[in-house]
């Protein structure tokens, strides 16, 4: 058995070229030897099947251009917008931490996304025109300020407070949204348990259940769908129940437009979504179902006829 | 890395890697049509991870996607072997004169490889066509080195067994 297994090592050694001019002329000399060697000789002249490369590299292209896309379910920010954004925000994030070292300060300009982790390894998926700070010790404290819209994914462990100018948000881990801009603040729980505090009023969310609330005055506890929750990260913006001013507001921070809409339309509320890759599309989801009115002039700015 | 730059690293990888990979699948699996949709897959794999995947370690992710690709269709569709029987080199590699150029005992060995456990032939070919030493194949297979020049030892015994026989 021990001389099996001493041939075995021999032949291993020899395929790898490893042996000694000895070894290798006592191996040469074993019977065994002129079958290994035409073996191995004539394995490698075999010609084996190629693949082809052009045919399947035209493949590739395609799956990853239609990925590119179709993203609906998947969370991919097209390259056009993505790419300088991470750019321009890792800028920012940079020459803010430069200047004050004590705090980190994210910011997402118009039509622009950002993803951010915190230090504490949550993350948060900032909405265009956005902004989020926190202090350097953020593992001590997860306190954060929020202005705009962003999605949060909450690493379990201690209290987690989003602190706005219209309320507080606290939880323990959990995916909630919150949208935050002039009066409006909205906050709507994907998934664990949230807390909303603002001056007057304070409620416990579940999953799948939002609050609204607009200066001093809300509809309550609601429920929404949960696709619908951070919608616009897959590049769609969905409001429901909105006044037409928060419709604009959404509008403006997705692409750079000013809309100066006349007095008559500025009153109801209406449920809207839009696409945020394209400008035109997203005006048509807005004022047709408004039964606004609306073009667009020479300059590409948007008019609406009395 | 920008768009440009992506595209551009990206074909690079392919251009260098996209045959070794096929050959690395094809040579365990014998079914070519698999091999080059498992490339396929594992390129598209690469392309969403490339912003993470570390410089160097480009091989080693697409060797090892490729190769779970390769395990989970087997254990999944319980992939019934195409070729099993037939010789491991594919008809349409024959020319009028490949008869005439192809000794008998070529026709022999190839009969033989494409017998040989997927395993023994994995390593035979990675060792004897592509010309990787055992460190790395045990490094591409996830095995010990041991193990792997053990599988080799045994695929030449078979070889050699197979070939007399006929």
């Amino acid at each position: 058995m021990k001389r099996e297994e001493e041939k075995d090592e021999q032949l291993i050694r020899w395929l790898e070229g490893e042996l000694s001019g000895e070894e290798l002329t006592a191996f040469e000399a074993s019977e065994a030897f002129e079958d290994y060697s035409k073996i191995v000789e004539t394995a490698a002249s075999i010609s084996y099947p190629k693949m082809n490369e052009k045919a399947v590299f035209t493949e590739i292209k395609s799956k990853i251009s239609t990925q590119k896309t179709s993203s609906k379910s998947t969370k991919i920010i097209p390259f056009k917008i993505w790419v300088p954004a991470v750019a321009a925000i890792t800028i920012i994030v940079l020459a803010v931490v430069f200047l004050f070292p004590g705090n980190v300060n994210v910011v997402s300009d118009i039509g622009q996304f950002v993803s951010h982790t915190l230090p504490d390894g949550s993350e948060i998926e900032l909405n265009a025109n956005s902004q989020i700070d926190y202090k350097k010790n953020f593992e001590e404290n997860r306190t954060l300020q929020l202005n705009g819209e962003a999605f949060f994914n909450v690493k379990e462990g201690k209290k987690f407070q989003v602190i706005t100018e219209n309320g507080t948000v606290s939880v323990l881990g959990t995916s909630f949204n919150v949208f935050v801009r002039d009066d409006v603040f909205v906050v709507s729980c994907k998934s664990g348990k949230v807390e909303v505090n603002t001056n007057n009023l304070s409620y416990i969310l579940t999953k799948g259940n939002r609050v609204k609330i607009e200066g001093n005055t809300t509809g309550g506890k609601e429920e929404v769908d949960l696709d619908k929750i951070g919608a616009w990260m897959v590049g769609e913006t969905y409001l429901s129940n909105a006044s037409v001013k928060e419709i604009m507001s959404s509008l403006s921070s997705i692409y750079a437009v000013e809309i100066d809409l006349p007095a008559k339309y500025q009153n109801g509320r209406f449920t809207v979504s839009f696409v945020n890759n394209d400008f035109k599309k997203a005006l048509k989801m807005v004022f047709s179902p408004m039964e606004i009115p609306y073009s667009i002039d020479d300059h590409g700015k948007v008019v609406i006829s009395e | 890395m920008n768009p440009v730059q992506k595209e551009n690293k990206f074909q690079a990888h392919y251009n260098q890697w996209a045959q070794p990979l096929f050959r690395f699948i094809y040579f365990k699996s014998k079914d070519q049509q698999l091999a080059e949709d498992i490339v396929q897959d594992a390129f598209v794999k690469f392309w969403d991870k490339m912003d993470t995947v570390e410089s160097g370690k480009e091989k080693s992710y697409l060797f090892t996607t490729a190769r779970n690709l390769l395990l989970n269709t087997i254990e999944h569709k319980k992939v019934v072997q195409r070729h099993q029987d037939t010789t491991f080199v594919k008809a349409e590699t024959t020319t009028p004169h490949y008869d005439l150029e192809v000794s008998e005992f070529q026709k022999r060995l190839e009969r033989a490889i494409a017998q040989l456990s997927d395993k023994q032939r994995e390593v035979f070919l990675l060792h004897r066509v592509e010309g990787y030493k055992y460190k790395e194949i045990s490094e591409l297979l996830n095995l010990s080195q041991k193990a792997v020049e053990k599988r080799m030892s045994q695929a030449l015994k078979e070889l050699r067994k197979i070939c007399h026989k006929i």
